[in-house]
Protein backbone atom coordinates (compact mmCIF):
# COMPACT_ATOMS: atom_id res chain seq x y z
CA UNK A 1 0.00 0.00 0.00
CA UNK A 2 1.24 3.43 -0.56
CA UNK A 3 2.43 5.01 2.46
CA UNK A 4 0.25 7.95 2.75
CA UNK A 5 -0.15 8.43 6.29
CA UNK A 6 3.22 8.32 7.86
CA UNK A 7 4.74 11.03 7.41
CA UNK A 8 5.86 13.38 10.05
CA UNK A 9 5.59 17.57 9.53
CA UNK A 10 7.67 19.20 12.18
CA UNK A 11 8.42 22.66 10.77
CA UNK A 12 10.75 23.43 14.12
CA UNK A 13 12.56 21.00 13.20
CA UNK A 14 14.45 23.14 10.26
CA UNK A 15 15.14 25.68 13.25
CA UNK A 16 16.31 23.63 15.63
CA UNK A 17 19.07 22.09 13.71
CA UNK A 18 20.45 25.20 11.64
CA UNK A 19 23.10 24.94 15.10
CA UNK A 20 24.60 21.50 12.90
CA UNK A 21 24.55 23.62 9.50
CA UNK A 22 26.37 26.25 11.35
CA UNK A 23 29.25 23.97 13.03
CA UNK A 24 29.39 21.45 10.16
CA UNK A 25 30.17 23.89 7.75
CA UNK A 26 32.47 25.70 10.12
CA UNK A 27 34.56 22.48 10.69
CA UNK A 28 34.39 21.85 7.22
CA UNK A 29 36.13 25.12 5.82
CA UNK A 30 38.23 24.55 8.76
CA UNK A 31 39.49 21.23 8.29
CA UNK A 32 39.95 22.81 4.28
CA UNK A 33 41.67 25.77 5.60
CA UNK A 34 44.49 23.59 7.31
CA UNK A 35 44.82 21.41 4.44
CA UNK A 36 45.18 24.21 1.85
CA UNK A 37 48.30 25.55 4.58
CA UNK A 38 49.87 22.23 4.78
CA UNK A 39 49.41 21.71 0.67
CA UNK A 40 51.17 25.36 0.68
CA UNK A 41 53.58 24.74 2.55
CA UNK A 42 54.29 21.53 0.83
CA UNK A 43 54.68 22.86 -2.17
CA UNK A 44 57.24 25.69 -0.83
CA UNK A 45 59.45 23.27 1.36
CA UNK A 46 59.40 20.60 -1.88
CA UNK A 47 60.65 23.43 -4.28
CA UNK A 48 58.07 21.92 -6.37
CA UNK A 49 60.42 19.96 -8.71
CA UNK B 1 2.20 -33.83 -13.64
CA UNK B 2 3.46 -33.77 -10.10
CA UNK B 3 6.03 -31.18 -11.20
CA UNK B 4 3.80 -28.61 -13.13
CA UNK B 5 1.65 -28.41 -9.82
CA UNK B 6 4.46 -28.49 -7.65
CA UNK B 7 5.42 -25.38 -9.84
CA UNK B 8 2.20 -23.67 -9.93
CA UNK B 9 1.54 -24.02 -6.29
CA UNK B 10 4.81 -22.15 -5.15
CA UNK B 11 4.65 -19.56 -7.68
CA UNK B 12 0.78 -19.23 -6.74
CA UNK B 13 1.88 -19.06 -3.35
CA UNK B 14 3.90 -16.43 -4.07
CA UNK B 15 1.57 -14.16 -5.62
CA UNK B 16 -1.27 -14.84 -4.19
CA UNK B 17 -0.52 -12.02 -1.72
CA UNK B 18 -0.97 -9.57 -4.19
CA UNK B 19 -3.78 -7.03 -4.76
CA UNK B 20 -4.68 -4.94 -7.95
CA UNK B 21 -2.52 -2.34 -6.16
CA UNK B 22 0.42 -4.54 -5.46
CA UNK B 23 0.07 -5.17 -9.77
CA UNK B 24 -0.02 -1.80 -10.67
CA UNK B 25 3.16 -0.96 -8.46
CA UNK B 26 4.89 -3.88 -9.86
CA UNK B 27 4.33 -2.67 -13.44
CA UNK B 28 5.49 0.90 -11.98
CA UNK B 29 8.94 -0.35 -11.03
CA UNK B 30 9.12 -2.43 -14.13
CA UNK B 31 8.53 0.93 -15.99
CA UNK B 32 11.38 2.95 -13.80
CA UNK B 33 13.80 0.12 -14.72
CA UNK B 34 13.44 0.23 -18.17
CA UNK B 35 13.31 3.61 -17.73
CA UNK B 36 16.88 3.56 -15.72
CA UNK B 37 18.30 1.43 -18.85
CA UNK B 38 16.73 3.51 -20.83
CA UNK B 39 18.90 6.80 -19.13
CA UNK B 40 21.67 4.95 -19.59
CA UNK B 41 21.76 3.60 -23.01
CA UNK B 42 20.04 6.28 -24.83
CA UNK B 43 21.35 8.86 -22.65
CA UNK B 44 24.45 8.10 -21.81
CA UNK B 45 23.91 9.12 -18.19
CA UNK B 46 25.93 7.57 -15.48
CA UNK B 47 25.31 4.01 -18.00
CA UNK B 48 27.68 1.92 -15.59
CA UNK B 49 25.27 2.28 -12.45
CA UNK B 50 21.93 2.74 -14.12
CA UNK B 51 21.54 0.13 -16.32
CA UNK B 52 22.41 -2.40 -13.62
CA UNK B 53 20.16 -0.78 -11.26
CA UNK B 54 17.54 -0.91 -13.75
CA UNK B 55 18.02 -4.34 -14.98
CA UNK B 56 18.25 -5.21 -10.82
CA UNK B 57 14.71 -3.28 -10.32
CA UNK B 58 13.31 -5.56 -13.40
CA UNK B 59 14.28 -8.69 -11.56
CA UNK B 60 13.15 -8.29 -8.06
CA UNK B 61 9.90 -6.96 -9.51
CA UNK B 62 9.31 -9.78 -10.95
CA UNK B 63 6.13 -11.26 -9.38
CA UNK B 64 7.13 -14.74 -7.23
CA UNK B 65 10.86 -13.22 -7.19
CA UNK B 66 10.48 -12.19 -3.84
CA UNK B 67 10.59 -15.06 -0.72
CA UNK B 68 11.04 -13.45 2.44
CA UNK B 69 11.21 -17.05 4.09
CA UNK B 70 13.97 -17.75 2.08
CA UNK B 71 17.14 -19.09 3.58
CA UNK B 72 19.46 -16.58 1.42
CA UNK B 73 17.47 -13.74 1.86
CA UNK B 74 14.72 -12.56 -0.12
CA UNK B 75 16.04 -11.56 -3.35
CA UNK B 76 18.17 -15.45 -2.92
CA UNK B 77 22.09 -14.27 -4.75
CA UNK B 78 21.09 -10.31 -4.94
CA UNK B 79 20.71 -10.21 -1.30
CA UNK B 80 23.66 -12.21 -0.04
CA UNK B 81 25.43 -9.69 -2.42
CA UNK B 82 24.12 -6.81 -0.41
CA UNK B 83 24.77 -8.83 2.83
CA UNK B 84 28.48 -8.94 1.36
CA UNK B 85 28.90 -5.65 0.53
CA UNK B 86 26.90 -3.03 0.89
CA UNK B 87 25.04 -3.87 4.26
CA UNK B 88 28.97 -3.97 5.93
CA UNK B 89 29.79 -0.82 3.40
CA UNK B 90 32.76 -3.37 1.64
CA UNK B 91 31.75 -2.60 -1.77
CA UNK B 92 31.42 1.47 -1.81
CA UNK B 93 34.64 1.10 0.01
CA UNK B 94 36.43 -0.30 -2.45
CA UNK B 95 35.49 1.33 -5.17
CA UNK B 96 36.52 4.76 -3.37
CA UNK B 97 40.29 2.95 -3.76
CA UNK B 98 39.62 2.68 -7.21
CA UNK B 99 38.30 6.33 -7.37
CA UNK B 100 41.51 7.85 -5.30
CA UNK B 101 43.58 5.98 -7.89
CA UNK B 102 41.76 7.62 -10.84
CA UNK B 103 42.00 11.45 -9.58
CA UNK B 104 44.80 13.66 -10.81
CA UNK B 105 45.48 16.13 -7.78
CA UNK B 106 47.91 17.67 -9.37
CA UNK B 107 46.47 20.86 -10.76
CA UNK B 108 44.68 21.53 -7.65
CA UNK B 109 48.42 20.82 -6.01
CA UNK B 110 49.50 23.78 -8.23
CA UNK B 111 46.57 26.00 -7.01
CA UNK B 112 45.68 24.91 -3.80
CA UNK B 113 43.26 28.02 -2.98
CA UNK B 114 40.89 26.78 -5.15
CA UNK B 115 40.26 23.83 -2.62
CA UNK B 116 37.83 26.32 -0.10
CA UNK B 117 34.93 26.20 -3.11
CA UNK B 118 35.24 22.34 -2.49
CA UNK B 119 34.08 23.22 0.81
CA UNK B 120 31.64 25.70 -0.14
CA UNK B 121 30.13 23.12 -2.08
CA UNK B 122 28.83 21.29 0.82
CA UNK B 123 26.48 23.27 1.83
CA UNK B 124 23.30 21.71 0.15
CA UNK B 125 24.19 18.60 2.56
CA UNK B 126 23.52 20.71 5.45
CA UNK B 127 20.47 22.82 4.44
CA UNK B 128 18.83 19.59 2.81
CA UNK B 129 19.58 18.06 6.41
CA UNK B 130 17.38 20.78 8.01
CA UNK B 131 14.95 20.37 5.41
CA UNK B 132 14.59 16.74 5.65
CA UNK B 133 14.60 17.10 9.90
CA UNK B 134 10.91 18.41 9.18
CA UNK B 135 9.65 14.83 8.05
CA UNK B 136 11.98 12.23 8.66
CA UNK B 137 13.86 11.84 12.15
CA UNK B 138 17.66 12.34 13.18
CA UNK B 139 19.48 9.89 11.16
CA UNK B 140 17.57 9.75 8.63
CA UNK B 141 17.47 13.36 7.69
CA UNK B 142 21.26 12.96 7.93
CA UNK B 143 21.50 10.40 5.57
CA UNK B 144 19.06 11.85 3.07
CA UNK B 145 21.40 15.46 3.40
CA UNK B 146 24.30 13.69 2.34
CA UNK B 147 22.71 12.57 -0.84
CA UNK B 148 24.37 16.56 -1.92
CA UNK B 149 27.52 14.51 -1.61
CA UNK B 150 26.83 14.10 -5.13
CA UNK B 151 29.17 10.81 -4.15
CA UNK B 152 27.21 7.70 -4.18
CA UNK B 153 29.85 5.50 -2.25
CA UNK B 154 29.86 8.41 1.01
CA UNK B 155 25.72 8.48 0.45
CA UNK B 156 25.76 4.39 0.68
CA UNK B 157 28.37 4.63 3.96
CA UNK B 158 26.96 7.44 5.54
CA UNK B 159 23.00 5.75 5.20
CA UNK B 160 24.06 2.40 6.26
CA UNK B 161 26.65 3.73 9.35
CA UNK B 162 23.60 5.71 10.68
CA UNK B 163 20.99 2.37 9.94
CA UNK B 164 18.54 4.30 8.35
CA UNK B 165 15.48 2.99 6.41
CA UNK B 166 15.51 4.83 3.26
CA UNK B 167 18.57 3.30 2.33
CA UNK B 168 17.10 2.17 -1.15
CA UNK B 169 16.09 5.83 -2.14
CA UNK B 170 19.08 7.73 -0.70
CA UNK B 171 21.12 5.28 -3.70
CA UNK B 172 18.94 5.79 -6.22
CA UNK B 173 18.51 9.87 -5.38
CA UNK B 174 22.62 9.86 -5.17
CA UNK B 175 23.43 7.93 -8.15
CA UNK B 176 20.65 9.43 -10.78
CA UNK B 177 21.19 12.82 -9.73
CA UNK B 178 24.64 12.87 -10.21
CA UNK B 179 23.79 11.44 -13.68
CA UNK B 180 21.51 14.27 -14.28
CA UNK B 181 24.19 16.97 -13.32
CA UNK B 182 24.38 18.19 -16.85
CA UNK B 183 20.79 19.21 -16.58
CA UNK B 184 20.26 20.42 -12.89
CA UNK B 185 23.18 22.84 -12.69
CA UNK B 186 23.21 24.87 -15.99
CA UNK B 187 19.86 26.70 -15.04
CA UNK B 188 21.25 27.04 -11.33
CA UNK B 189 24.25 28.66 -12.69
CA UNK B 190 22.97 30.84 -15.03
CA UNK B 191 20.26 32.14 -13.15
CA UNK B 192 23.34 33.22 -10.38
CA UNK B 193 25.57 34.82 -12.52
CA UNK B 194 25.71 37.48 -15.19
CA UNK B 195 26.68 36.83 -19.09
CA UNK B 196 29.91 39.19 -18.38
CA UNK B 197 30.72 37.15 -15.17
CA UNK B 198 30.28 33.53 -17.02
CA UNK B 199 33.16 34.91 -19.16
CA UNK B 200 35.29 36.13 -16.49
CA UNK B 201 38.73 34.42 -17.95
CA UNK B 202 40.99 32.59 -15.60
CA UNK B 203 44.39 31.59 -17.30
CA UNK B 204 46.11 28.54 -16.31
CA UNK B 205 49.41 28.93 -14.46
CA UNK B 206 49.94 25.86 -13.64
CA UNK B 207 53.07 25.83 -10.61
CA UNK B 208 55.20 22.55 -10.76
CA UNK B 209 54.18 20.14 -8.09
CA UNK B 210 57.05 17.56 -6.86
CA UNK B 211 56.74 14.06 -6.31
CA UNK B 212 57.47 14.57 -2.41
CA UNK B 213 54.03 16.64 -2.24
CA UNK B 214 52.02 14.06 -4.28
CA UNK B 215 53.06 11.68 -2.64
CA UNK B 216 52.41 13.26 1.24
CA UNK B 217 48.85 15.10 0.17
CA UNK B 218 46.80 11.17 0.37
CA UNK B 219 49.12 10.99 3.64
CA UNK B 220 48.67 14.27 5.25
CA UNK B 221 44.65 14.19 3.88
CA UNK B 222 44.11 10.73 6.15
CA UNK B 223 45.57 12.21 9.14
CA UNK B 224 44.15 15.53 9.18
CA UNK B 225 40.23 14.12 8.34
CA UNK B 226 40.81 10.95 10.77
CA UNK B 227 41.78 13.62 13.25
CA UNK B 228 38.77 15.87 13.14
CA UNK B 229 36.48 13.11 12.31
CA UNK B 230 37.59 9.75 13.26
CA UNK B 231 34.08 7.93 11.63
CA UNK B 232 35.16 8.83 8.27
CA UNK B 233 38.80 7.67 8.62
CA UNK B 234 38.01 4.80 6.10
CA UNK B 235 36.46 6.38 4.12
CA UNK B 236 38.60 9.24 2.89
CA UNK B 237 41.58 6.50 3.94
CA UNK B 238 40.92 4.43 0.98
CA UNK B 239 40.07 7.11 -1.09
CA UNK B 240 43.48 8.29 -0.18
CA UNK B 241 44.92 5.00 -0.08
CA UNK B 242 43.76 4.66 -4.25
CA UNK B 243 45.74 7.67 -4.68
CA UNK B 244 48.73 7.26 -3.17
CA UNK B 245 48.92 3.89 -5.05
CA UNK B 246 48.89 6.36 -8.33
CA UNK B 247 51.31 8.79 -7.31
CA UNK B 248 53.96 6.72 -5.53
CA UNK B 249 55.46 5.64 -8.63
CA UNK B 250 56.48 1.85 -8.07
CA UNK B 251 53.16 0.68 -7.78
CA UNK B 252 51.87 0.97 -11.36
CA UNK B 253 50.90 -2.07 -11.87
CA UNK B 254 47.89 -2.17 -8.92
CA UNK B 255 47.23 1.63 -9.82
CA UNK B 256 46.09 0.37 -12.99
CA UNK B 257 44.25 -2.81 -11.63
CA UNK B 258 42.57 0.05 -9.02
CA UNK B 259 41.26 2.12 -11.70
CA UNK B 260 40.13 -0.54 -14.02
CA UNK B 261 39.83 -4.11 -12.94
CA UNK B 262 38.67 -2.98 -9.12
CA UNK B 263 36.49 -0.42 -10.10
CA UNK B 264 34.58 -1.86 -12.80
CA UNK B 265 33.85 -5.20 -10.69
CA UNK B 266 32.70 -3.18 -7.94
CA UNK B 267 30.66 -0.76 -10.41
CA UNK B 268 28.99 -3.92 -11.95
CA UNK B 269 28.31 -5.73 -8.29
CA UNK B 270 27.28 -2.29 -6.75
CA UNK B 271 24.48 -1.33 -9.35
CA UNK B 272 22.75 -4.41 -9.71
CA UNK B 273 22.66 -5.13 -5.59
CA UNK B 274 20.86 -1.47 -5.07
CA UNK B 275 18.32 -2.67 -6.66
CA UNK B 276 17.25 -5.29 -3.70
CA UNK B 277 16.28 -1.73 -2.43
CA UNK B 278 13.94 -0.91 -5.34
CA UNK B 279 11.54 -3.05 -4.11
CA UNK B 280 7.95 -1.71 -4.61
CA UNK B 281 6.17 -2.23 -1.34
CA UNK B 282 9.48 -0.84 0.16
CA UNK B 283 10.47 1.70 -3.05
CA UNK B 284 6.80 3.51 -3.68
CA UNK B 285 5.99 4.99 -1.18
CA UNK B 286 5.33 9.00 -0.51
CA UNK B 287 8.45 8.99 1.57
CA UNK B 288 10.51 8.06 -1.13
CA UNK B 289 9.00 10.57 -3.43
CA UNK B 290 10.02 13.23 -0.83
CA UNK B 291 13.59 12.37 -0.18
CA UNK B 292 13.99 12.16 -4.10
CA UNK B 293 12.83 16.05 -4.37
CA UNK B 294 14.87 16.81 -1.69
CA UNK B 295 17.99 15.33 -3.42
CA UNK B 296 17.38 17.68 -5.95
CA UNK B 297 17.29 20.86 -3.39
CA UNK B 298 20.88 19.14 -2.17
CA UNK B 299 22.45 19.42 -6.03
CA UNK B 300 21.13 22.86 -6.16
CA UNK B 301 21.60 24.31 -3.20
CA UNK B 302 24.92 22.71 -3.75
CA UNK B 303 25.57 24.81 -6.79
CA UNK B 304 24.44 27.67 -5.25
CA UNK B 305 26.74 27.67 -2.77
CA UNK B 306 29.08 27.31 -4.13
CA UNK B 307 28.74 30.19 -7.23
CA UNK B 308 27.82 32.44 -4.41
CA UNK B 309 30.29 32.11 -2.54
CA UNK B 310 32.97 32.83 -5.68
CA UNK B 311 30.62 35.44 -6.30
CA UNK B 312 31.15 36.71 -2.32
CA UNK B 313 35.33 36.30 -2.35
CA UNK B 314 35.24 38.18 -5.92
CA UNK B 315 34.09 41.48 -3.76
CA UNK B 316 37.13 41.74 -1.97
CA UNK B 317 40.11 39.95 -4.29
CA UNK B 318 41.52 41.93 -6.81
CA UNK B 319 42.33 38.62 -9.24
CA UNK B 320 38.89 37.93 -10.07
CA UNK B 321 37.39 33.76 -10.86
CA UNK B 322 34.70 33.05 -13.03
CA UNK B 323 31.77 32.23 -10.48
CA UNK B 324 30.62 29.36 -12.12
CA UNK B 325 33.83 27.28 -10.86
CA UNK B 326 32.35 27.14 -7.43
CA UNK B 327 29.28 25.42 -9.08
CA UNK B 328 32.07 22.51 -9.71
CA UNK B 329 32.67 22.00 -6.28
CA UNK B 330 29.63 19.50 -5.69
CA UNK B 331 31.77 16.64 -6.37
CA UNK B 332 30.28 13.95 -8.74
CA UNK B 333 33.60 13.96 -10.66
CA UNK B 334 34.06 14.83 -13.62
CA UNK B 335 30.70 15.41 -14.65
CA UNK B 336 30.86 19.08 -12.75
CA UNK B 337 33.88 20.06 -13.71
CA UNK B 338 32.96 19.92 -17.52
CA UNK B 339 29.55 21.51 -16.87
CA UNK B 340 31.33 24.44 -15.98
CA UNK B 341 34.01 24.06 -18.86
CA UNK B 342 31.13 23.65 -21.41
CA UNK B 343 29.19 26.95 -19.70
CA UNK B 344 32.43 28.94 -19.72
CA UNK B 345 33.00 28.15 -23.74
CA UNK B 346 29.31 29.17 -24.38
CA UNK B 347 29.79 32.46 -22.83
CA UNK B 348 33.02 32.85 -24.51
CA UNK B 349 34.20 30.43 -27.13
CA UNK B 350 38.22 31.17 -25.85
CA UNK B 351 37.25 31.21 -22.22
CA UNK B 352 39.13 27.86 -21.26
CA UNK B 353 37.89 27.36 -17.54
CA UNK B 354 38.48 22.93 -17.74
CA UNK B 355 41.99 22.94 -15.69
CA UNK B 356 40.16 25.42 -12.86
CA UNK B 357 36.92 23.59 -13.16
CA UNK B 358 38.67 19.81 -12.44
CA UNK B 359 40.75 21.67 -9.60
CA UNK B 360 37.20 22.54 -8.13
CA UNK B 361 35.65 19.42 -8.66
CA UNK B 362 38.32 16.98 -7.33
CA UNK B 363 38.22 19.78 -3.83
CA UNK B 364 34.39 18.88 -3.93
CA UNK B 365 35.60 14.96 -4.06
CA UNK B 366 37.54 15.67 -0.71
CA UNK B 367 35.20 17.74 0.83
CA UNK B 368 32.42 15.68 0.44
CA UNK B 369 33.77 12.63 2.16
CA UNK B 370 35.06 15.30 4.86
CA UNK B 371 31.26 16.63 5.49
CA UNK B 372 30.08 12.79 5.07
CA UNK B 373 32.47 12.07 7.77
CA UNK B 374 31.06 15.37 10.23
CA UNK B 375 27.76 13.79 9.13
CA UNK B 376 28.85 10.64 10.21
CA UNK B 377 29.56 11.87 13.80
CA UNK B 378 26.88 14.17 14.12
CA UNK B 379 24.40 11.01 13.76
CA UNK B 380 26.93 8.41 15.95
CA UNK B 381 27.41 10.97 18.47
CA UNK B 382 23.34 11.79 18.84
Amino acid sequence: MMNLINLAFNPMNFVNNLGYMGVGMLIIIAVIGVIIGATTLLNKFTGGK
Amino acid sequence: MTALTSWLSTWAERVSGMGALDWVQTLVMMAIGGLLIFLAIKKDMEPTLLLPMGFGAIIVNLPGVYAPGSEHGAFGPLSTLFDAGIANELFPLILFIGIGAMIDFGPLLSNPKLMIFGAAAQFGIFFTFCMASIFFDFNDALSIGVIGAADGPTSIVVAQQLNSKYVGAIMVAAYSYMALVPIIQPPVIKALTTKKERMIRMPYEPKSVSKTTKILFPIIITAVVGIVAPDSVYLVGFLMFGNLIRECGVLNSLSETAQKVLANLITIFLGITISTKMYYADFLQVNTLLILGLGLVAFIIDTAGGVLFAKLLNLFTKNKVNPMIGAAGISAFPMSGRVVHKLGLEADNQNFLLMHSMAVNVSGQIASVIAGGIILSFGLGA
